[in-house]
């Protein structure tokens, strides 16, 4: 019988394992120059869509919203505050003439208003009007802690008593 | 017998000719592997590599686009009119001349008199936000004072008033009440 020599069988193996190893990688190669083709063209259309939402300003209006709620927690709304002032004030029970007149008032981010005040010249009870304001802050819920420091008398154009005082009183956050 | 004799010689001449072919065929082989199949190869390292820095990019960019989506849907910032809004209420850029316009716009709406206004821009007022800080003073009547208020309350650009002085005097001739008063604000900025 005839022995193929071992060197032929060698030679042939040697060969169809690196044909199939060429195959294999031609093969693989295809595949992978496809997925790169279908990568780039996503990554391309992702890309665009980015730039989009960028140029509709997006992080700059996600930045805006995040600081908008955080600035906005404690703001107060000045409108609010002196319309709150002015109903809060005493009227005369026919005339809803107010009972005191303001001069001044300021208010500041610490939820405090300070108001310089004076009672109506003329007024039969001008003391009354002093506690009556206080009372009528302290019945508001917008209010809190009204205090009058002190109260100093004098004398209208005409004549007349007047008190003139300062008065504290906190607004309500709660 | 001749015949028998010259078999043995032709047996092994195909041998040798057979083990010569099977060299050939490895040497072939090796250097098919060596200058063919190795450069290939390494061709299609480069390809595969391509393939998964581009995997990863556009897993990249499709996160992004989720965030700014999700970004939409939560913050209420789906629509265009939300976006310029926000944008208005805290523009890119400190915008000095807006805020000025604004004022000037909101004084001769409710009637008020604008006398001074003064500036200040700092950074940092809140993560990327600054602030301009504007200290003005105005004259009026005292019934256009709330309204005043509530436009610069409700200007489209976010105005954080912060403190108020208000001082009341009576024209006792008109009968009229007038106010001077200042306020100091806050308008913000994306830097």
């Amino acid at each position: 019988m005839n022995k193929v020599p071992f060197l032929f069988v060698l030679g042939v193996v040697g060969a169809l394992i690196l044909g199939g190893f060429t195959g294999y990688v031609y093969y693989s190669q295809g595949v992978a120059e496809q997925d790169l083709k279908k990568y780039d063209l996503q990554v391309a259309n992702l890309e665009n869509e980015v730039v989009q939402f960028e140029g509709e300003n997006l992080g700059a209006a996600v930045s805006a919203k995040q600081a908008l709620n955080v600035l906005k927690s404690d703001s107060i709304i000045w409108s609010e505050v002196i319309e709150n002032i002015l109903n809060a004030t005493p009227k005369h029970t026919k005339t809803r003439i107010p009972l005191v007149e303001y001069v001044s008032y300021s208010g500041s981010q610490n939820n405090s208003v300070n108001i310089n005040a004076r009672t109506i010249p003329g007024s039969n009870t001008p003391f009354g009007d002093v506690a009556g304001l206080i009372r009528s802050f302290e019945k508001s819920s917008y209010f809190a802690d009204p205090f009058v420091p002190s109260i100093s008398t004098g004398v209208s154009d005409e004549g007349n008593l007047v008190l003139v005082f300062s008065f504290n009183v906190l607004i309500n956050n709660e | 017998m001749p015949e028998i004799d010259d078999s043995v010689p032709v047996v092994g001449k195909g041998r040798k000719i057979l083990s010569l072919l099977g060299i050939l065929l490895l040497i072939g082989a090796v250097a098919g592997y060596a200058f063919f199949v190795r450069p290939l190869w390494s061709e299609y390292s480069t390809l595969k590599a391509d393939v998964t820095s581009q995997e990863e990019k556009a897993g990249t960019l499709k996160e992004q686009i989720d965030s700014f989506q999700s970004a939409e849907d939560n913050m209420d910032i789906g629509t265009e009119v939300q976006k310029v809004t926000l944008l208005n209420s805290i523009p890119v850029g400190v915008n000095q001349d807006g805020v000025i316009d604004d004022l000037v716009g909101i004084s001769k709406a409710h009637d008020i008199e604008l006398r001074s206004v003064g500036f200040n821009v700092s950074e940092g007022y809140y993560e990327e936000i600054g602030s301009l800080s504007v200290n003005a003073s105005f004259e009026g009547n005292y019934s256009d004072l709330i309204n005043f208020l509530e436009g610069i309350e409700e200007n489209s650009r976010l105005f954080k008033v912060t403190s108020i002085n208000v001082q009341v005097s009576r024209l006792e001739d008109l009968d009229i009440k007038r106010v001077t008063f200042s306020l100091s604000m806050e308008a913000f900025y994306q830097g």
